[in-house]
């Protein structure tokens, strides 16, 4: 059964298009990661999901609903964490939760929910006085209220310490063994890869890749990167490694060419360097790991795809 | 009921906020002051025609019909464009409201909190004024009231009408002492001066003759406020004979209508700005 599916779904703002064409399926009962750097277009499509803006073209489906026509019958399963959302500044947090249960018909008991987000010796004071951090748990607490079916949580670490985000993390598997579905988003791998079933990973608008954090490890893992360290980069030299049969991307900085490549496109990487001329005095091998395979993902790829070699800072930098 | 979920968070908001309670005391101090100065320090009309009672309420029209438009619009111009720009907007969507739950629920809080500060702020003048006046009628003053009750909520509708179109709050500020303007004073100007003088120039009207035509009284009393006094007129003044009505005039100017321009006003521009909000992107 599936909890969000969104075919084709793109939004433009005049020029901008903040979404294309995105194809998400986000099974019931999982926990899903939504990456993807700053304005990659994360919050466009919560904000699709939760009708508080409309597709340019293309569907979302929320448990079988229209996410348009049928919002409120969406909502009223779904628990919402929105992305910088304020509270009501006169309400204390008893005050919130109350509200939520009269606005989902629920009976939720304030007392638990602020002791479950760790809030409760301030449950009688007003939101004004909160930290941020404060907030962002009350925001969970409420998103809690009568065991949603699906929580949607936009960027849930922002304002909270690593201790936070820690406990954060945990009400989010509680949540997803008690059998509800969580969608999660963050620019943060570190925040979803320790807890999400399945990943997808979203840049300039577009899904860049969805699938299971194990498939991505082992893409990851199977690449290696290899450092090599030559007497000069001939002129040719980058674009016959990135011909070879098992290289994915090579870049050179100075007297230094680094390819990612398979394990066993290792000896020939060296064989062309050498081929083209170059003489290689010093080489390392390094695993891939998941970070660098989410900033190679999130940043420039497209390097590798149109050939120029003019990004070896960004990829230096994403590297380190 | 979503709505009224909505509605009572926004009306406790406004008791915490103690709008209430200041808006209260300020009709109280006013409607009390006003019927003091009309009893003991300048009698209007001593023993002329009408009933005092009666002379005193109708001495008040005129502080209230720049105190109610100019409250009903404070109270309303931030209810929705404050919650978009704060963000708590997304916060109240993400539970299971409607937009329409959101504009008309706000509504309902805000008008709430107008009606009861006039209601609170009524009974202390109405204990005032059947202690200084003569002949007090509570039937006639409980119907002034009531009247004054919907020209408030008739202000917090088109303010409310302004905050769920624009994305900024100082657009709806602006709106909203605009609109206040407009009613208040510019639409004398626009009805008294410009429009006779530009239809005489287009000869569209006589200038010569003394009663301006119909279409002209018309839109006179198309602003709200002025339809709040000839409302009022035709429920409380008209059985004291103070009226001076004229006859074979049209319907649409007779004084009754008053309140089919007040229903106007409540119902039509917060109609217009729930469909441009219900598909506005938030």
């Amino acid at each position: 059964m599936v909890a969000i599916e969104t075919t084709g779904l793109t939004k433009r703002y005049g020029d901008v298009v903040a979404l294309r064409n995105l194809d998400l399926h986000v099974r019931e009962g999982e926990i899903y990661g939504f990456l993807g750097p700053n304005g990659a277009g994360k919050s466009t499509t919560i904000n699709l999901l939760l009708d508080f803006i409309r597709p340019t073209s293309g569907t979302v489906q929320v448990f079988g609903h229209d996410a348009q026509e049928e919002s409120v019958t969406i909502r009223q399963r779904t628990g919402v964490l929105p992305e910088g959302c304020d509270l009501y500044d006169r309400l204390t947090a008893r005050q919130h939760l109350e509200f939520v249960n009269d606005s989902k018909n629920a009976t939720a008991d304030p007392e638990r929910i602020t002791e479950r987000v760790g809030i409760a010796d301030a449950i009688d004071r007003k939101v004004s006085g909160y930290s941020k951090g404060m907030q962002q748990r009350l925001t969970l607490g409420a998103a809690l209220v009568g065991e949603p079916d699906l929580l949607i949580l936009d960027e849930p670490s922002t304002g909270l310490d690593p201790a936070g985000a820690r406990e954060m993390r945990k009400i989010v598997r509680e949540e997803a063994d008690r059998g509800a579905t969580v969608f999660f988003s963050s620019h943060i791998l570190d925040q979803v890869e320790a807890v999400c079933d399945r990943v997808s990973i979203l840049r300039d608008g577009e899904l860049v890749v969805e699938d299971t954090i194990e498939a991505l490890r082992d893409a990851a893992g199977s690449e290696a990167v290899l450092t090599v360290e030559v007497d000069h980069v001939p002129r040719d030299a980058l674009s016959a490694v990135r011909e070879l049969p098992g290289v994915s991307e090579a870049s050179a900085a100075d007297t230094t060419v680094t390819a990612h490549c398979r394990d066993e496109a290792k000896t020939t990487v060296l064989t062309e360097l050498e081929a083209t001329g170059a003489s290689v005095t010093d080489f390392s091998l390094a695993e891939a790991s998941l970070e660098e395979l989410f900033m190679a993902y999130t940043t420039d790829r497209a390097v590798q795809e149109t050939g120029t070699p003019a990004d070896n800072g960004a990829k230096t930098e994403a590297r380190t | 009921m979503s709505t009224i979920a909505v509605a009572k968070k926004d009306f406790r908001d406004g008791i915490r906020s103690w709008s209430l309670i200041g808006l209260s005391i300020l009709f109280a101090l006013f409607i009390a002051s006003v019927v003091f100065y009309r009893v003991e320090i300048d009698p209007v009309g001593n023993g002329q025609g009408a009933p005092e009672m009666i002379r005193v309420l109708g001495s008040m029209f005129l502080p209230i019909y720049y105190l109610v438009p100019i409250v009903g619009t404070m109270v309303g111009y931030k209810a929705i464009v404050g919650e978009r720009t704060s963000g708590s907007l997304k916060f109240l969507l993400g539970l299971p409201h409607t937009r329409r739950d959101v504009v008309f629920g706000k509504l309902l809080g805000r008008a709430g909190i107008v009606t009861v500060a006039v209601l609170v702020g009524f009974a202390v003048g109405g204990v005032v004024l059947s202690a200084f006046t003569t002949a007090f009628d509570a039937g006639d003053f409980l119907i002034f009231t009531a009247v004054t009750v919907l020209l408030g909520v008739t202000f917090v509708s088109i303010a409310i009408a302004f905050s769920a179109t624009t994305e900024s709050s100082s657009l709806a500020i602006g709106g909203a002492i605009t609109l206040v303007l407009l009613f208040l004073i510019l639409w004398a100007l626009i009805t008294h001066s410009l429009i006779p003088y530009a239809a005489s120039e287009l000869s569209l009207m006589d200038p010569s003759t003394p009663v301006p035509p119909d279409w002209l009284l018309f839109l006179e009393r198309l602003n709200p406020t002025n339809a709040y006094v000839n409302a009022v007129s035709s429920v409380v003044f008209s059985a004291n004979g103070t009226q001076q009505g004229m006859q074979n005039q049209p319907f649409y100017l007779e004084n009754w209508f008053g309140f089919v321009i007040l229903a106007f006003w409540l119902v039509v521009p917060l109609g217009l700005a729930y469909i441009r909000f219900e598909r506005a992107d938030l």
